[in-house]
């Protein structure tokens, strides 16, 4: 109990991270109300009213099918924050997994696991969501799979440095003297134990994960058209950004903000789950 | 600290800048990196280009679209199957060989075995049977009666002619090591960043202009306008239609606009339902508004298309009726033929933002008639792949007509013999213009040759196997100090008369 109370002075004293959270709250309802927020549907086009600059009846314009950009950009959010926390929990829930298992088990098992997910943190995690969703094909499932997996080997080894520090512990012990078997001792006392590192990491984790989805669609291996994706209207819109840049302000804004939140909110938890690290 | 690296930069550019002193080099922005330089090997528009300065064929297609001599002197048709060619004396390839009747037949041999991208241009050719009468003379024969045999020996790759003695000194390293009798010579060529060519002294014809030749792709469509303005290249070969306005204002900058021999397309997979039937396709075709699309997809440059043939092709009938939009009819066809809720489909296209912005119109047009369609855009060489193995539903796609003849506009696209594994990818047959196809092979350029490809459009537009969409255009940008610029239809420009006024 007071520990807890600790954590939560601590945040709210952390005004950036208070912001943060706020603002992700903020896109959360976005999203979830989008239907309700966008004053067009995000695949209505007009071609009579194609590429008009930002207009009160277009708050951020229209794009080159006459499509409302702010709709678009609203509908947009749940695309990412769909991959976003999607993709992070594919490689916590796996990661964490593999990570928990290799360090409580230890030696050979350890070594196989660990030296695999140095293969994969030796490949930049975007290369290798690129090559991932290059495989697989075009899709959001695939873009999830794809940003998911690349993230795995990060969470394996968090977990495993936090299970190898409790591993001896006398808790531990306890329960193995009092006969819990080994799947009940990593899932009810050693993965809550280092779930601190895990949520900063995993709130990081959505940041890049919508920056790399972000990035994927950019490069035309996300979302399928007509559906509105941040990154893949930014990529739509760069053959016009010398005549039209408001095309490719508005989602490169969404995407600024939204990653600016989240990284906000990770630091803001860091410092609070563990004031040891605090400058 | 910034300053010294600054001056260092600059010092860096100036010495760069003086090596290619202005006036001897013509650099032009081209939209992709060559694949290969190997004739056989590379058929498309990003390696010819760069390849039509180094080589040259038999013959060639003049401005009047009649074909003339180019490496050979003079040709003659001996009867229903042979063609004499009589060679230029003291042609030098770039490694000094003089070109014979040899050279020309190993070229002709090695396209046809080994050159499988090339098969739709060079399989009527006999190699058997190729005769070399002596060093300057070779008769080389078709398989069957072909009245396009000649055009396709004029063809950008596949009908030059290499050295028998640099292909096989060259041995793997063909592709990277051309050799040829062009104006301009290879040099180097840096991946993804230049092709440097430079001037062959030894030239036959008319000596080049410039001494150094350099090609670099630029991919980025904006980057291209962008490198033209500040004076970075001298010539573009293909602007953005959004640029148009740009360079025509810029009083540094000319324009040429030339329409395209090409006919972007709504292929549609005819061997399967929904899309066998008539009526479906039809309704498809109705509900789209191709207007639309020259309008948004393409900024207004260019037409939309009436029908298979390019209207820039001899035999085009110009009394092929518009496409226009009829959603009423449309709606009425698609509950006719029981698809009154429509059906889910796909439809490919490239990852081009003119055929991904096409598609995304085609998508919420089809809607109208309740056909849902699911757009997947693919890379290039995947989107290629998956259409030869016959998966396709819808798909977008433009056949350009680098052979100014309509056999070639037609017949590799719509005759059934080419369902299975030719370009014919929307698995098209129809007897009677298989036949009429047959026919346009064998007649001799007259009136009635026109008549067959008359009919021939008629019908192809009647079975609406394609959906008409887009004929475009080329848009070269240049330097206004750029003289001499030869425009070419198919997209190689020769560059060797070009100079800096």
């Amino acid at each position: 109990m007071n520990k807890r109370s600790g954590f939560w002075s601590r945040f709210r004293k952390n005004k950036m991270a208070f912001c943060g959270a706020l603002m992700i709250l903020g896109l959360v309802v976005i999203a979830v109300f989008a239907p309700l927020i966008a004053p067009y549907a995000y695949d209505e086009q007009d071609f009579l009213v194609a590429q008009e600059p930002p207009s009160s009846e277009h708050w951020f314009g229209t794009d080159e099918f006459g499509r409302d950009i702010f709709s678009r950009i609203v509908y947009a959010s749940r695309i990412s924050l769909e991959v976003g926390f999607i993709a992070v929990s594919i490689g916590m829930f796996v990661g964490g997994m593999l990570g928990a298992v290799a360090g409580f088990y230890g030696h050979l098992i350890d070594n196989i696991v660990m030296r695999f997910m140095d293969i994969l943190l030796a490949v930049p995690s975007t290369i290798l969501a690129i090559a991932i969703a290059a495989t697989l094909g075009p899709g959001l499932f695939n873009l999830m799979l794809a940003v998911g997996i690349s993230t795995i080997p990060r969470y394996a080894r968090i977990v495993r440095a936090s299970v190898l520090s409790l591993r001896h512990l006398e808790f531990i012990e306890a329960a193995q003297a009092v006969g819990s078997s080994d799947f009940r001792i990593i899932l009810k006392h050693i993965l809550p134990n280092c779930m601190a590192p895990v949520i900063v990491q995993a709130t990081l984790g959505v940041a890049s994960a919508i920056l790399n989805t972000a990035g994927l669609s950019f490069i035309g291996l996300g979302i399928q058209p007509p559906t509105p994706e941040w990154g893949a209207m930014l990529s739509g819109a760069r053959t016009y950004i010398r005549d039209y840049p408001y095309m490719t302000i508005f989602p490169g804004l969404a995407i600024m903000l939204t990653v600016l939140a989240l990284n906000f909110l990770g630091d803001g938890l860091r410092d609070a789950l563990d004031p040891k690290l605090k400058r | 600290m910034m300053k010294k690296m600054f001056l260092v930069c600059a010092f860096v550019l100036s010495v760069v800048s003086c090596a290619f002193a202005q006036g001897d080099t013509l650099t032009v922005a081209v939209p992709a990196d060559s694949k290969s330089l190997d004739p056989h090997a590379a058929p498309d528009l990003a390696s010819t280009a760069v390849m039509t300065q180094i080589m040259e064929s038999l013959v060639t297609i003049d401005s009047k679209g009649e074909i003339v001599p180019l490496l050979a002197e003079s040709f003659e048709k001996l009867d229903d199957l042979n063609y004499k060619f009589v060679l230029r004396k003291g042609v030098k390839f770039h490694n000094g060989e003089e070109l014979k009747a040899g050279d020309v037949k190993f070229t002709f041999t090695r396209a046809v075995k080994t050159g499988k991208v090339i098969d739709y241009v060079v399989r009527n050719i006999d190699i058997d049977n190729i005769k070399i009468v002596d060093d300057y003379t070779i008769i080389v024969p078709s398989r069957t009666p072909d009245s396009s045999f000649l055009a396709c020996l004029s063809h950008y790759c596949a009908g030059v002619i290499l050295s028998e003695r640099a292909v096989n000194e060259a041995g793997e390293n063909v592709g990277t090591q051309p050799v040829g009798t062009g104006p301009y010579k290879f040099v180097s060529w840096q991946k993804a960043n230049r092709v440097t060519l430079e001037r062959f002294d030894g030239y036959w014809g008319n000596a080049a202009k410039v001494k150094n030749l350099v090609f670099r792709p630029i991919t980025e469509g904006t980057n291209r306008c962008i490198e033209l303005e500040t004076g970075g290249v001298d010539v573009v070969t293909s602007l953005l239609p959004i640029d148009v306005n740009r360079v025509e204002e810029n009083s540094k900058l000319s324009l040429i606009r030339v329409p395209a021999p090409s006919v972007m397309y709504l292929g549609m997979n005819i061997s399967e339902d929904p899309i066998k039937d008539i009526r479906v396709r039809k309704a498809i075709s109705l509900a789209i508004d191709n207007r639309a699309i020259v309008k948004i997809a393409f900024k207004g440059v260019g037409l939309p298309a009436r029908g298979p043939v390019p209207p820039t092709i001899k035999y085009y009938d110009a009394s092929l009726p518009e496409n226009l939009p009829d959603l009423d009819k449309a709606k009425a066809l698609m509950e006719e033929a029981g698809y009154k809720d429509g059906f889910k489909t796909e439809l490919w296209c490239r990852d081009d933002k003119s055929y991904i912005d096409t598609a995304t119109i085609i998508q919420a047009q089809l809607k109208k008639i309740n056909v849902d369609v699911d757009v997947q855009v693919m890379e290039w060489g995947a989107f290629l792949e998956k259409l030869k193995q016959r998966e396709q539903k819808l798909y977008l796609q433009a056949w350009n007509s680098v052979i100014a003849d309509p056999d070639y506009s037609l017949f590799g696209v719509f005759h059934s013999s080419q369902k299975l594994t030719g370009l014919n990818r929307s698995v098209y047959g129809n007897p009677e213009v298989d036949k009429l196809l047959d026919e346009g092979k064998l007649v001799g350029d007259s009136p009635e040759r026109e008549a067959i490809y008359h009919k021939l459009q008629h019908l192809i537009v009647d079975d609406v196997a394609w959906g008409f969409l887009h004929v475009n255009e080329l848009l070269i940008g240049m330097q206004k100090n750029v003289k001499g610029f030869i425009f070419d239809p198919s997209g190689n420009h020769k560059y060797y008369q070009v100079s800096f006024e």
